[in-house]
């Protein structure tokens, strides 16, 4: 991980963490949104194994909210939630490492697509997607944007650059900044819900 | 995966904005609808994937599945919790370090007292030992007088005979210490002052070492 993607985020964090700690728990799920995926691949390098992952990532997110109170902004959030994560995998380790890990051997495989062509497991109630395919489809996305636009979401997405940021390094003004970033999103968003 | 009509595109621009950080207020978080959180998941998944973070599988209602735990929760009260775990817990470490402060210093004191009470203890054993010591080499030396000397004109002869001042007494140990031979009495008490010097220099060396010791510990 780069120390640009390292600070993505960081500082409209701080904004959303403050309004989380004011009890919105709408900002919150703003924060669930934008670590889920990191939460998971570091819950899923501990266990290797996609249910318990999930429960990890889970339960990590819900002591970070409850605990949230004592965050005081002296590292990112993102590295305080780590630290959460972290623990809260060792932790699941320690209590299943006797029996749990024997039984994973049946573990649930995808069976069929649901309405939106998305793979699907019988066996479990969560809404499970493949992400190959995901990942192909934004790829070609990306790749059919105009220049401008996908410049200005790589510059956002794998930099981590403000909008500010952004308008000085391409020279152009912020509420630029903001619609191209938009279009571009919507374009990638439109061709994800071809899948 | 669906996209607004065109009269939504303002307001999904702002969205998007607030999604990347820029322009985010509480008032703006209120009119979150189920269909923007749905926007907000799907540009997750765009920038996850940019940055190849996507894991195999995604969990599509993972962010419900949380919302849906932390429903319940009164973060303002897990606060106070916390805040009254760790008033406890300070007042515990005060009152620990209270009886902290006070344990060493009975522990002390009892120790200059205990160092005390043996040095008085060994210091009495030395004065009466000494005494014992003694009245038994006298006994040993002189069995023969001790036992046939009785009661003469209502003094006890043994009682008396180390008195000089005595004038009345009959000096059966002094008769016959003179009746002995001389040279003998002189070894004897020669012996017997450097017995007594030899068990003062013991109580003394076991006296020493026992303090030093104690002071150590």
């Amino acid at each position: 991980m780069s120390p640009n993607q390292e600070n993505i985020h960081t500082s409209s964090d701080d904004v959303l963490v403050k309004l989380v700690q004011e009890g919105n728990k709408q900002a919150y799920n703003i924060l669930v949104i934008r670590y889920q995926h990191k939460v998971f691949d570091v819950a899923l390098k501990f266990v290797n194994n996609h249910f318990d992952a999930n429960d990890i990532a889970q339960e990590a997110f819900v002591k970070a909210y409850r605990s949230i109170g004592n965050f005081r902004g002296e590292s990112s959030f993102y590295t305080w939630l780590y630290r959460i994560v972290v623990n809260t995998a060792k932790t699941f380790l320690e209590s299943n490492s006797k029996h749990r890990y024997n039984l994973d051997v049946d573990a649930p495989e995808f069976e069929s697509q649901d309405s939106h062509g998305v793979l699907t497991t019988h066996d479990s109630p969560d809404k499970l997607i493949e992400s190959d395919e995901l990942q192909k489809v934004i790829f070609k996305a990306l790749q059919e944007l105009p220049e401008d636009q996908r410049q200005a979401l790589s510059l956002r997405e794998i930099e981590g650059m403000s909008y500010e940021d952004i308008a000085l390094a391409m020279q152009i003004p912020i509420g630029t900044v903001r619609s191209r970033i938009f279009r571009a999103r919507q374009y990638i968003e439109e061709q994800m819900a071809k899948i | 995966m669906m996209i607004d009509s065109k009269q939504d595109v303002e307001g999904l621009n702002k969205l998007s904005a607030i999604f990347d950080g820029e322009d985010i207020s509480a008032d703006d978080l209120k009119l979150l609808s189920k269909q923007d959180q749905t926007h907000l998941q799907n540009w997750s998944l765009i920038g996850a994937s940019m940055r190849n973070e996507l894991a195999p599988k995604i969990d599509l209602s993972f962010v419900d599945k949380v919302a849906a735990q932390i429903e319940n929760i009164d973060i303002k009260q897990e606060q106070v919790t916390a805040k009254s775990i760790k008033q406890d817990t300070q007042t515990s470490a005060a009152n620990d370090e209270t009886l902290f402060k006070i344990v060493p210093f009975i522990k002390k004191s009892s120790l200059y007292l205990s160092q005390l009470a043996i040095a008085a203890a060994v210091a009495a054993v030395t004065v009466i030992g000494f005494q014992i010591y003694n009245a038994s080499d006298a006994t040993i030396l002189e069995p023969a007088a001790n036992n046939l000397v009785h009661n003469v004109s209502s003094a006890n002869l043994a009682s008396y005979q180390t008195n000089p001042m005595h004038d009345n007494v009959i000096r059966f140990n002094d008769i016959q210490a003179t009746q002995s031979n001389a040279n003998n009495q002189a070894i004897n008490k020669e012996e017997l002052r450097q017995k007594q010097e030899q068990e003062l220099e013991k109580i003394n060396n076991y006296l020493k070492g026992y303090l030093l010791d104690t002071a150590k510990n």
